[in-house]
């Protein structure tokens, strides 16, 4: 059961109880505003000098992404959460360039295999022990006990070893040149209190008080599974002085534009799923919008693993053809977003190939691919979590009007969201549909996810996908560091990717994030991604510093 | 001394069909012995009788009577005159008739020894004063003539007549009738008298049962010119044995019996054509199918002989050792209460009981055990010979259809959604009788019984729509219409008004007598049911104290709780 | 029923255009609701009376096909309440002693339970779809019926007819059948009715949380796919999308409350008859 069903369960009751008696749908309801006329705005402040730090940034929430400790977290919101708390060697600013962090500075070794951190000096944790080097080996070696509860884009599975050099300088050894290790190792790991982790046997579980000490500028207050808020608070003892937004809170809400109009919250994000008329009460003072490309998708996946007509790539490739991408931009996006590329990554992708064969919605085509490859109308499994993301519901509808136009039989398998992950996890699915982000970051996620021997631990890892020229050219392209020759290399990765179809892409959703300027205005995407790959834009640099770049705190 | 045996009587009818007024009857009276013989008009008695006088032309009479030896069947006229008088007299019952009205009495009192003894008119005459005074007549009564005597002083004449030549046998015929009340005693005390100084054997005619109780200590008990029962006077009457001895015993009016007189129902047969089988069958409450077709033999079982298939009265239900506990809340504790403690009791086939007993007393719990309503805590009710209390399925169900309940409370009793004819036909449908037709006829056949209306606006009426009265005689109806031989009346007419409860207690009685059902009345009302019952058990504390036929009850309680009740009841005088 | 109050014909009426609406449907509505029958937040127009949803469906079509679901989850939920309840709720009343100590134990322990976290945890187990619902909503909700039939059943138990029709040889199933269930109609019917009213909020609530069958077209769904649109009441949207279903689930709850409140008044048929 997820803790997000308990919570809507309770909203939804409320809300058929409300219905019960004869009320109107919502309390919101009763003083709906005028959708043409001007929204209400909150009242103007007085202060003429803006202040010099933000005492509260109220934002959506509702959510349960688990217990924001290292490893209690789920997906990228919950390590968005985390991440306010835990802090990583290396961390990045909305340039996309990597910054300094608990790290103030490295070096890489000439074979490319070895990199060497010197720490900042003088942090603590939380609870007032000092930080040393001592816990960064701790946490790479407690991260290889435990591999199964990491955040999974973490590659710590690239790492040889950990040594401390001094109390203040550590060396990372890789097992081979890494291209992506500062953004997958360095700024994805958190660093955790040796002296606190090193009695726990089953990290996942562990949810004492001191599961949530960290070296970051936020300290956690409260969190309610039940209600999805997560409340935290400036640690004024952060090593980069005291942040410039002293309180977080994530509380739940029931209308997100409702609540930023009202100024119960002070901005809400999106992917995809809005349109002009829905920004249009925000295109005024003190409003502001900021929009960015997408880098989360919405996939299907083919198990290969599995014994069914799947395993023909006709079959893969019919499918690909009934599926009306267009209409999916416009009717689950909105047509905010991006259509599928065949080749995986979104275009917003730097490596972006955009010259990979195309599989255009064409039902005759599809139809003589079935044919060809005999298909005999077994009905294919077809898993999805409508709970979870809602838009997947619609996406499964229209997905089913093409399949049933080339008379494609699917059988729907309802699942909550920690059931799907799971289940794709264990690769226990015949088609799935599911969606992630991350998809801005590194290349390289196509050999963790799309490589025969890939052994990532995750939802996104294709099943039974075999391609010998695929796994030569995924191994190759880790170790290039010149970018033209690694760029070429990707560009036939996702080539073969369009050829084999062992996932067909649906759609990346753009993102969008509105906000209150007047409460806070530092809001920004960070390219690539943070943390590895969130692209979510709450990156903690923002509130922390409340300038877009550098590690001086706005005063 | 007499001895008779096989004695049939035949008359022809319209010279056609054969007529046995007297079908078979064997007796012996000893010497100074006496004889009643019972049953109702037209059982054969008086043919019997002038049978025994040879009276009746001899063509008609078979079989053997024997005085000391002699044959008497088959006597001329001739031979019979030494006999009868001498021997053997009649005191005839047609009074009136038996009297010459142009002669004195005492001329006629005489007149058998003058023909018989050969004596003179003046010995006769002496001889005759003799034999009236000890019948209570005056040399005044026999001068008189017979108009100028009273009907009992007439009857007494005719005694002394049969009494003139000093016989050894005197037949008598209905001597009571139509005697007041003190010539009848002192006829009784005479004729005991007689016997006891002269030695004169008493064959005793009569319906009135009182009178030979008195008189003899056997009694034999006639129907339809046979004898159906037979033995010491004492035990027949106190304890019939035979279904009609039994009806007769209880439809006889007895100055100590409290209750109203009772008869048997029906009527007694045509004798030009009796039914098969047992004579008695259509009357009888406890016929079987073997009654219809075959004749029962007489069967002697401890010196009394009884001539039934079934070997006499039916025991219809017997409740062995019955104990019912109920556990009553008494603040935090469940404490046993006692109901019904260790009841034995039995009904025999229409007999009407009554179980008396103030609330409380454990009557309406024993009430529902006997039903099956409620299973007992210990011991059994049997039913017909069937163990009731461990009935179950398909047996208990035709169980169900002997014996029915009468509850206290009407409204409670039926179904409120239910209209009249669905309440009456609810049994039929549960046992599933008949078809449709067969089961509305039977409806309305009961609704009639119990003196309700048929046509379809009452029968479409719900029970809220009734008066108590009548919704009590639905239920009724209903407890009738599976035909039951027994009906338990738990407090009937408790919840109705004084006049509905005389009409519905007589009505059941009437619908008792009218289908031979056995009847247990439950109530604690003395007074009210010693008009009805045959027999009175009395409850106290979940005991029976007290158990005795209803006369012997009302007129001479024997526990004191019986006392303490009949004070209690309401009487009219005191 | 000429003397029925108000209320309870106001519901009448209202239950009868539900239902045939729900017949109807095919006749009524004018697209397939499953059709893409415009384009995606259309509002209101000729084509479109109550506009399209997120992915370009009728709203007033899916309403109307909307019907049939609540009905049959009413019905059948309900008929499915009323039939565990009245037999359990029955044979505690009829058989009374270990068994009715046993059975309402039974209940107790069921209304103890938190029913909304069970019925999630049921149709986790039993996976989502309409005869799931209907399945886990009758297993949860029966104890309410079930207490108020032994009530009665208890009641009419000991009353002298049913001990008399024992007596002519009427077997249990005979004497529940013919005396007690006839009796108990109008609580039985009563149970049907409310039941009925909370197995349609309960589909509704079960389909907002997403624990339906997530393609059907259930008002209950259409609500939560209208409160997932950001900017839902910012836009006016509400009114003619997230309003009418909910006022259609109002609105058939109140029908089946109003007539539930006719029955009531059946429950003692000396309420209504001549009896003075």
């Amino acid at each position: 059961m997820s803790p997000k069903r308990w919570l809507s369960l309770l909203l939804l009751l409320a809300l058929a109880l409300t219905a019960c008696q004869g009320a109107t749908p919502s309390p919101t309801a009763t003083v709906p505003p005028p959708a043409t006329a001007a929204p209400t705005p909150i009242p103007p402040t007085e202060t003429p000098a803006p202040p010099a730090h933000v005492e509260v940034l109220r934002l959506p929430g509702g959510g349960y992404w688990g217990h924001p400790s290292p490893f209690g977290f789920n997906r990228g919101p919950g390590y968005m959460r985390a991440s306010l708390i835990f802090d990583t060697l290396t961390w990045r600013d909305a340039s996309g360039q990597t910054i300094p962090w608990l790290a103030t500075d490295w070096s890489v070794s000439p074979d490319g295999k070895t990199w060497t951190f010197n720490l900042r000096e003088g942090i603590r944790w939380q609870d007032g022990k000092p930080f040393t080097a001592d816990d960064v080996v701790f946490t790479f070696e407690y991260g290889k006990a435990h591999p199964d509860v990491g955040w999974f884009m973490a590659q710590l599975g690239e790492v040889e070893s950990v040594e401390k050099l001094s109390d203040s300088q550590v060396a990372i050894h890789l097992k081979r040149p890494f291209a992506p290790f500062l953004q997958t190792v360095a700024e994805a790991m958190f660093i955790i209190p040796k002296h606190i982790w090193e009695k726990v046997e089953d990290p996942k579980a562990y949810t004492e008080p001191d599961a949530f000490i960290g070296t970051g500028a936020y300290r956690l207050v409260e969190f309610s599974k039940e209600e999805g808020t997560y409340l935290f608070e400036a640690n004024p003892d952060f090593f980069l002085g005291e942040p410039y937004v002293r309180r977080i809170e994530f509380v739940p809400v029931s209308d997100e534009a409702m609540a930023l109009l009202n100024g119960d919250i002070a901005a809400f994000d999106k992917f995809g799923g809005v349109n002009e008329e829905m920004l249009a009460p925000f295109r005024q003072e003190p409003f502001q919008i900021k929009t960015a490309p997408g880098e989360w998708g919405m996939f299907l996946y083919f198990n290969l693993e599995k014994d069914t007509p799947l395993k023909d790539v006709r079959v893969r490739r019919a499918i690909a053809h009934s599926v009306d991408r267009q209409a999916l931009l416009e009717r689950v996006l909105l047509g905010f977003g991006d259509q599928g590329n065949p080749g995986f990554l979104p275009p917003s992708n730097p490596y972006y190939n955009p010259n990979v064969p195309d599989y255009p919605y064409d039902p005759e085509r599809a139809k003589a691919l079935l044919a060809e490859a005999g298909y005999d109308g077994t009905p294919i499994q077809l898993a999805y979590s409508p709970d979870w993301i809602m838009a997947s519901t619609r996406v499964l509808e229209i997905l089913k009007a093409g399949f049933d136009a080339i008379g494609l039989k699917i059988e729907p398998v309802t699942m909550d969201q920690a059931t799907i992950d799971e289940a794709a996890q264990q690769g226990n699915y015949e088609m799935l549909i599911t969606g992630f982000g991350g998809l801005g970051s590194d290349p390289d996620q196509l050999r963790r996810m799309f490589h025969s021997q890939s052994k990532m631990v995750g939802f996104s890892r294709a099943r039974g996908y075999q391609n010998p020229e695929f796994d030569q050219l995924a191994d190759a392209q880790v170790s290039m560091l010149d970018p033209a020759e690694r760029r070429k290399t990707v560009d036939r990765m996702q080539e073969i990717l369009a050829e084999d179809v062992p996932v067909f892409a649906l759609y990346y959703t753009a993102r969008v994030v509105v906000y209150n300027a007047e409460i806070f205005d530092n809001w920004y995407f960070t390219p690539g991604g943070f943390g590895g790959g969130v692209p979510m834009p709450y990156n903690k640099h923002q509130f922390i510093v409340g300038l877009p770049e550098g590690l001086e705190i706005r005063r | 001394m007499l001895t008779v045996r096989d004695l049939r009587v035949t008359f022809s009818v319209d010279g056609r069909a054969r007529v046995r007024a007297v079908d078979g009857v064997s007796f012996d009276l000893e010497r100074g012995g006496a004889m009643g013989v019972v049953g109702e008009t037209g059982a054969g008695k008086t043919t019997l009788a002038r049978a025994l006088l040879g009276l009746h032309p001899t063509e008609c009479v078979q079989g053997s009577v024997r005085l000391d030896g002699r044959e008497l069947v088959g006597l001329s006229e001739e031979e019979w005159r030494a006999v009868r008088w001498r021997r053997i007299a009649l005191v005839v019952q047609s009074v009136g008739t038996a009297l010459d009205p142009v002669y004195r009495v005492g001329e006629q009192i005489g007149e058998p020894m003058r023909f018989h003894l050969g004596l003179s008119p003046a010995e006769a005459w002496a001889r005759a004063e003799e034999v009236a005074r000890r019948v209570g007549l005056s040399s005044r009564h026999l001068r008189a003539y017979p108009h100028q005597l009273s009907g009992g002083e007439k009857q007494r004449a005719l005694l002394a007549m049969a009494l003139a030549c000093d016989p050894d046998v005197l037949v008598l015929d209905e001597p009571t009738s139509g005697q007041d009340m003190l010539s009848r005693a002192r006829l009784l005390d005479l004729l005991a008298g007689l016997r006891r100084e002269r030695g004169t054997g008493l064959l005793v005619i009569s319906h009135d049962l009182a009178a030979v109780a008195r008189l003899a200590e056997r009694v034999a008990v006639l129907y339809a010119g046979k004898v159906v029962e037979m033995g010491p006077t004492e035990a027949v009457f106190g304890d019939p044995r035979h279904p009609y001895t039994w009806g007769l015993v209880h439809s006889y009016p007895d100055m100590s019996t409290a209750r109203d007189l009772r008869s048997i129902r029906g009527h007694p047969p045509d004798p030009v054509g009796p039914p098969p089988g047992c004579r008695f069958h259509p009357r009888c409450t406890q016929a079987v199918e073997r009654c219809r077709h075959e004749e029962p033999p007489m069967v002697e079982m401890n010196g009394r002989r009884v001539a039934c298939h079934l070997g006499g009265l039916q025991t219809l239900l017997r409740a062995e050792g019955l104990r019912k506990v109920f556990l009553v809340e008494n603040g935090d504790a469940r404490e046993p209460l006692e109901a019904v403690r260790d009841v034995y009791l039995e009904i025999r086939e229409g007999e009407v009981v009554a179980l008396v007993g103030e609330t409380g007393s454990g009557k309406t719990t024993l009430g529902r055990m006997l039903v099956g309503l409620l299973s007992p805590d210990g011991g059994r009710v049997v039913l017909e010979g069937r163990d009731l209390t461990a009935a179950r399925g398909q047996e208990r169900r035709l169980l169900a259809r002997r014996v029915q309940l009468v509850p206290q409370d009407p409204f409670d009793a039926v179904n409120p959604r239910m209209t009249v004819a669905e309440v009456v036909r609810e049994p039929l449908e549960v046992q599933k009788i008949g078809t449709p037709q067969e089961r509305e006829e039977r409806v309305r056949s009961v609704l009639r019984a119990v003196g309700l209306p048929t046509d379809p606006e009452f029968l479409a009426l719900h029970a809220h729509e009734l008066s108590g009265g009548q919704l009590q005689r639905v239920v009724i109806a209903r407890a009738l219409v599976l035909e039951p031989k027994l009906l338990i009346a738990d407090e009937p007419v408790a919840m109705l008004d004084p006049s509905e409860q005389a009409r519905v207690l007589n009505l059941l009685k009437e619908i008792q007598v009218e289908r031979g059902l056995a009847l247990l009345l439950i109530s604690h009302d003395l007074a009210l049911v010693r008009k009805v019952a045959d027999r009175i058990l009395v409850m106290q504390g979940g005991r029976i104290v007290e158990e005795g036929p209803g006369s012997r009850v009302v007129t001479q309680p024997a526990h004191e709780h019986t006392r303490a009740l009949l004070e209690s009841a309401p009487r009219l005088r005191t | 029923m000429r003397r029925l109050s108000a209320e309870a014909r106001f519901g009448l009426v209202v239950l009868a255009l539900f239902g045939a609406v729900a017949l109807l449907a095919p006749l009524l509505a004018p697209y397939d609701p499953h059709a893409f029958s415009g384009a995606p937040l259309e509002r209101p127009s000729r084509a479109h009376p109550l506009g399209t949803n997120d992915v370009g469906h009728d709203i007033l079509s899916e309403l109307i096909y909307g019907t049939r679901i609540s009905l049959a989850v009413a019905l059948a939920a309900g008929a499915g309440t009323v039939l565990i309840g009245t037999l359990i709720g029955g044979m505690a009343g009829y058989a009374g002693g270990w068994a009715d100590r046993l059975l309402m134990r039974l209940v107790d322990g069921m209304m103890s339970l938190p029913r909304l976290p069970l019925l999630i945890l049921l149709i986790a187990f039993l996976g989502s779809g309409l005869p799931q619902t209907i399945l886990v909503i009758s297993l949860l909700f029966w104890p309410t019926t079930a207490r108020v039939v032994r009530a009665h059943v208890q009641s009419i138990r000991t009353r002298g007819y049913v001990r008399m029709a024992r007596l002519f040889g009427g077997g249990h199933l005979y004497v529940f059948f013919r005396h007690i269930l006839p009796q108990i109609a109008p609580v039985v019917a009563h149970g049907l009715v409310v039941s009925a009213g909370h197995a349609v909020a309960m589909e509704a609530g079960l389909a907002f949380l997403g624990l339906g069958d997530p393609t059907a077209k259930s008002w209950g769904l259409m609500v939560r796919f209208a409160l997932n649109l950001p900017g839902l009441f910012l836009t006016g949207r509400w009114a003619w999308w997230a309003l009418p279903p909910a006022l259609c689930i109002t609105l058939l709850i109140l029908a089946l409350t109003f007539v539930g409140i006719g029955t009531e008044r059946a429950f003692n048929p000396r309420l209504n008859r001549r009896w003075q």
